[in-house]
């Protein structure tokens, strides 16, 4: 199952999902966080499968 | 997603302008944008001494790298406040240090301890976002003019404007409204030019930026961090964003275009300008917010090392 991690979050995915509709289901705006699949940067449209380690890095500054 | 220009697998899409972007081509218009930015507001020129003030943030970090690949000649300035809960300030040194390093890049250290005899949490009773926020703008404005550059930068995004006009506008503080701006020129020989070149890149393009450039920066907020206002306002205006893209960039620009409303203000602040009686800088009161911060905690404050002493 796909590993997704987000500061200290955590999630366990078992079928493949796209990005968008993982980030809409958690209530993560887009705009704010960088996806990375396996290490590379992906956008919105790009699909997470079982096997795949996914990290998602939040890009606001708090001072 | 593919790349709008290459056709190759899209790193980000820019919604706001309705394309995607490859690694490669991200990049070339990160610079552009910046170029452009620069161009546009006429922030400075190849040849002038440009200062980058540094947090070790990604942000400043990627600005400092971005002004050293279009080929102007940018030296940093890391101002060590002070701060030593988490190791704070020892560690975005550390990172600092070691990105001027690798690129070869002429950088300038200065704390505030060395100029006051304290730092900032030995200043008053307990560390304030605003009070240090204020004692560090003091302390960079101060370097540059002395040291006579000729401009100091920051690494301000187009998040961070917006938000900061969100709240400027809500709170209908006029005089700030009326000094927000991607430059600031000097109205005063020891006032120092200020530019923001980063001012229409989002947030999430100048993470990706230093992401993709493999820059190391620090993550965690200062430990004294209480941006949530600031913080409250970015994620508003994201949320808008999200449903309408372009919206944050149109807020700012046409706000910019604008701005000759506030003129009236504008003019009144600059002709009000005096000089600080205790340091001379400018101020539009007896005593600067610094001297009379300083004054107000500790009365005689201490030894103010003088102009270019190498601290």
């Amino acid at each position: 199952m796909a590993k997704i991690v987000m500061e200290g979050r955590e999630w366990e995915v078992k079928r493949r999902i796209n990005v968008l509709r993982f980030l809409e289901k958690e209530g993560i705006n887009p705009e704010e966080v960088l996806v990375l699949i396996n290490g590379k940067v992906v956008t919105e449209d790009a699909v997470m499968e079982p096997q795949d380690e996914v990290k998602i890095l939040w890009v606001l500054s708090r001072g | 997603m593919k790349c709008r220009v290459c056709k190759k697998r899209a790193v980000i899409n820019l919604r706001a302008q309705n394309r995607g972007l490859c690694e490669e081509c991200f990049d070339a218009y990160v610079l552009d944008r910046v170029e452009r930015t620069i161009k546009r507001y006429k922030m400075f020129s190849r040849g002038q001494r440009i200062l980058v003030a540094v947090s070790g943030g990604k942000d400043s970090l990627g600005l400092w790298d971005i002004l050293a690949r279009l080929g102007y000649e940018p030296a940093g300035l890391f101002v060590d406040m002070g701060i030593s809960r988490g190791n704070y300030y020892a560690r975005s040194r550390e990172v600092v240090e070691s990105f001027a390093q690798s690129r070869g890049l002429e950088l300038v250290v200065e704390s505030l301890e060395a100029w006051w005899g304290r730092g900032i949490e030995k200043i008053g009773r307990r560390v304030l976002c605003p009070t240090c926020g204020m004692a560090k703008r003091y302390l960079t404005n101060r370097v540059a003019a002395d040291r006579g550059y000729d401009v100091l930068c920051t690494g301000h995004n187009l998040d961070d404007e917006a938000a900061v006009l969100l709240s400027n506008l809500l709170n209908w503080q006029v005089g700030y409204l009326a000094r927000q701006a991607p430059v600031l020129d000097s109205w005063h020989p020891r006032l120092a030019r200020k530019a923001k070149p980063l001012v229409l890149l989002t947030e999430k393009e100048s993470a990706l930026y230093t992401l993709l450039r493999g820059i190391e920066y620090v993550e965690e907020p200062c430990p004294y961090s209480q941006g949530a206002t600031t913080l409250r306002y970015k994620r508003v205006l994201n949320q808008v964003e999200w449903r309408s893209p372009g919206t944050k960039q149109r807020f700012y620009t046409l706000f910019l275009k604008n701005k000759g409303l506030f003129e009236g203000v504008a003019k009144e602040e600059r002709e009000g300008l005096k000089e600080c009686k205790r340091c001379g800088q400018p101020t539009w009161e007896g005593l600067c917010a610094f001297c009379r911060f300083m004054e107000e905690s500790h009365g005689d404050f201490g030894r103010e090392v003088s102009a270019g002493d190498q601290v």
